[in-house]
């Protein structure tokens, strides 16, 4: 296995130059300039609540995050994860309104996400399909398949059901869709770098060629990483449905653009085989801090849109930049 | 009287108001035509609409189909995707086909204005939806954005009697709904200057979006009297986040449009107000006037006229009393 890479990639070895620091701590030092910066503007910023209110914002785009980073990482790509958002949220919905207890519709939905996965990669792996068009086609298909369920019509979660539990509830200080993001992201956390999985996640994706030679079955590792993907989305979308307590049919459109820019923000390469889970997640929260702030001082909502494309760019062109040193 | 006869009267002042419209714009044609009313049975329509992935847009359509039905003539629903090589293509196939007048909710109002010309020129009235389009046409029939903006201000204002905090949760920038409804409510705004907008930001018209950035917006304003939501969507996701966090006491929730949620939501105390277009009002309109046009042997580019339909604010004050939507 001398050919796997440990998380965190090439940017782990050589000398530590500005360039090179930045890249592999610019992350969290650019995390704490915003928090900052943030503090410094509005003394509701640094509050506890404020704080949690962040992690709850971010909790879905998160634990997309975690499955969308799983497939980068294994040189793949998904840009079908906001549509599978959306077919999950509508079948926990429809099964809600159909009687069924909140445990089933969770379960349901999830799985519908998984099975959308799982054919994704199963259409890049068997028939040898690009990854982006795959996904890209079942984006449509997804949608579509809400469409169909839906009739194209709101599902409403009845009043008083307690399936809204899951989006609205708390165990103690924390929103129960934090403490899923949190506890899901520990365990991909600890997968990722104490599994075999986890190595050879970032082996195909790093080195097909080399991973090959070593044996890995490379198909399963990102059918896996696929099926992984699309049950945190439909997770994510059943957790939404249950904290707005309606599934509309257009429910998590746009949210892949969402979801990939929190991992290319924490630093994962779209070529595959460098980052983490951890950057990819921390990437989310990044991104979740800026959208709090931004509104808690009252920027301007067109150029906060100006001011995140600009933070993406400069965040990948860091990273890019420093790579390219590395090599 | 009942919520069925309720709408039936609603209805019938709309179209009586729509008709007496249509008189005053296009006396002359209308009183001449010669002859007993052409029958409509077994007319073609061509309705194109903007997308058919929107709940509120999917209804329209269907009730263009159901009203079309109703006089008997056959009523094909196009959906636009957004697109407006797509619905120019639908517009021109229309025409190929020669229908009997063409309903058109345009995605872009330049783009669209050559196929309109082109339909208007091959003697098919369009009658425009919701969204009009930059030349000459028959008709345009729709919710009257600016008079809801206004009325918001207006309702606004007398519960909190001219004096108080308002944050405005804007829909997407840019649309015609959000720049006439905003529009209408600046300029209502003028003439209560003991109200003063303390916070601006955009939620994208959805529910979850306007949870979570009133909930930040919750954080860095201590005193908030009133929330404008330029649709239900983000009012009813400001109200729930407000409940969340034990801050709905003293607050004023108002949205715009009569969904079916904000008129329970009003019933039920979670919000207060909400400037009102009954949602079947708009297509019922559309394809009276389209009934009324055929009936008087009106062709296409012969005259210009519109409809806007009047909104009306509903508080806990009249939500008895005033039409509810069906869904």
């Amino acid at each position: 296995m001398s050919t796997v890479q440990r998380p965190g990639g090439r940017l782990q070895r050589g000398r530590l130059t500005p360039l090179v620091f930045l890249a592999r701590y610019g992350l969290y030092v650019a995390l704490l300039i915003q928090v900052a910066a943030f503090a410094a503007q509005s003394p509701n910023f640094l509050t506890a609540a404020n704080l949690l209110n962040i992690l709850q914002q971010t909790s879905t785009i998160g634990i997309m995050a975690i499955g969308q980073t799983l497939v980068i990482l294994a040189g793949g790509i998904d840009v079908s994860v906001g549509s599978t958002l959306g077919l999950g949220g509508m079948i926990a919905a429809m099964a809600i309104r159909s009687g069924a207890s909140p445990a089933i519709a969770l379960i349901a939905g999830t799985a519908a996400g998984f099975a959308v996965g799982v054919v994704n990669g199963a259409v890049i792996f068997g028939l040898g399909v690009d990854a982006f068009i795959t996904t890209l086609a079942t984006l449509n298909i997804g949608r579509g398949l809400v469409y169909v369920l839906s009739n194209q019509y709101n599902v409403n979660v009845p009043d008083g059901s307690p399936f809204f539990a899951l989006g609205r509830g708390h165990i103690g200080p924390l929103p129960v869709s934090v403490v899923i993001f949190l506890l899901l992201f520990a365990l991909a956390h600890v997968v990722e770098r104490h599994t075999a999985f986890g190595r050879s996640v970032h082996a195909v994706g790093g080195n097909r060629a080399a991973a090959l030679l070593s044996g890995l079955r490379i198909g399963r590792i990102r059918l896996a990483a696929y099926g992984i993907s699309g049950a945190c989305a439909a997770l994510s979308g059943v957790i939404i449905v249950s904290q707005v307590g309606l599934a509309v049919p257009y429910l998590g459109s746009g949210y892949e653009l969402d979801t990939i820019a929190a991992a290319v923000v924490g630093g994962v390469a779209l070529t595959g085989g460098v980052g983490s889970v951890l950057v990819g997640a921390v990437g989310s929260i990044f991104i979740g801090v800026f959208l709090n702030g931004m509104a808690l001082i009252d920027v301007p909502s067109i150029w906060q849109m100006v001011a995140q494309g600009v933070v993406i760019i400069s965040a990948v062109g860091l990273y890019g930049a420093a790579r390219a040193r590395m090599q | 009287m009942n919520g069925a006869e309720r709408r039936m009267l609603m209805k019938v002042a709309l179209l009586t108001g729509a008709a007496a419209g249509a008189q005053m714009l296009w006396p002359r044609r209308a009183s001449a035509a010669p002859g007993k009313p052409i029958d409509t049975k077994g007319m073609k329509v061509g309705v194109v609409l903007e997308t058919l992935s929107h709940p509120l847009i999917k209804y329209w359509g269907d009730e263009c189909a159901r009203q079309g039905a109703g006089f008997g003539m056959l009523v094909s629903v196009q959906d636009g995707e957004r697109n407006v090589q797509k619905q120019t293509s639908q517009v021109e196939a229309f025409i190929s086909q020669r229908v009997n007048f063409i309903v058109l909710q345009a995605t872009d109002a330049a783009g669209l204005s050559p196929a309109v010309k082109n339909a208007e020129q091959n003697g098919i009235p369009v009658i425009t939806l919701n969204q009009d389009v930059a030349v000459r046409h028959t008709g345009f029939v729709g919710m009257g954005h600016y008079a809801m903006g206004v009325q918001v201000a207006q309702g606004i204002a007398e519960q909190l009697d001219g004096k108080g905090k308002i944050v405005v949760l804007e829909g997407v920038q840019g649309t015609g709904a959000n720049i006439q409804r905003m529009a209408g409510f600046n300029d209502e705004l003028k003439k209560h200057p003991g109200l003063v907008v303390i916070a601006n930001q955009s939620a994208a018209f959805d529910r979850k979006k306007g949870h979570d950035v009133f909930q930040t917006i919750l954080q860095g304003q201590p005193e908030i009297n009133a929330v404008f939501g330029v649709n239900d969507e983000m009012a009813l996701g400001a109200a729930q986040a407000a409940v969340e966090a034990n801050r709905r006491k003293g607050i004023r929730f108002w949205g715009a449009d009569g969904e079916l949620d904000m008129f329970k939501g009003i019933q039920s105390g979670l919000v207060d107000g909400v400037s009102a277009i009954a949602a079947n009002a708009v297509p019922d309109t559309v394809m009276n006037l389209g009934s009324w046009l055929m009936t008087a042997g009106v062709e296409g580019g012969k005259f210009s006229g519109r409809v806007e339909l009047p909104p009306y604010n509903v508080t806990s004050t009249n939500i008895n009393s005033v039409p509810w939507p069906a869904a």
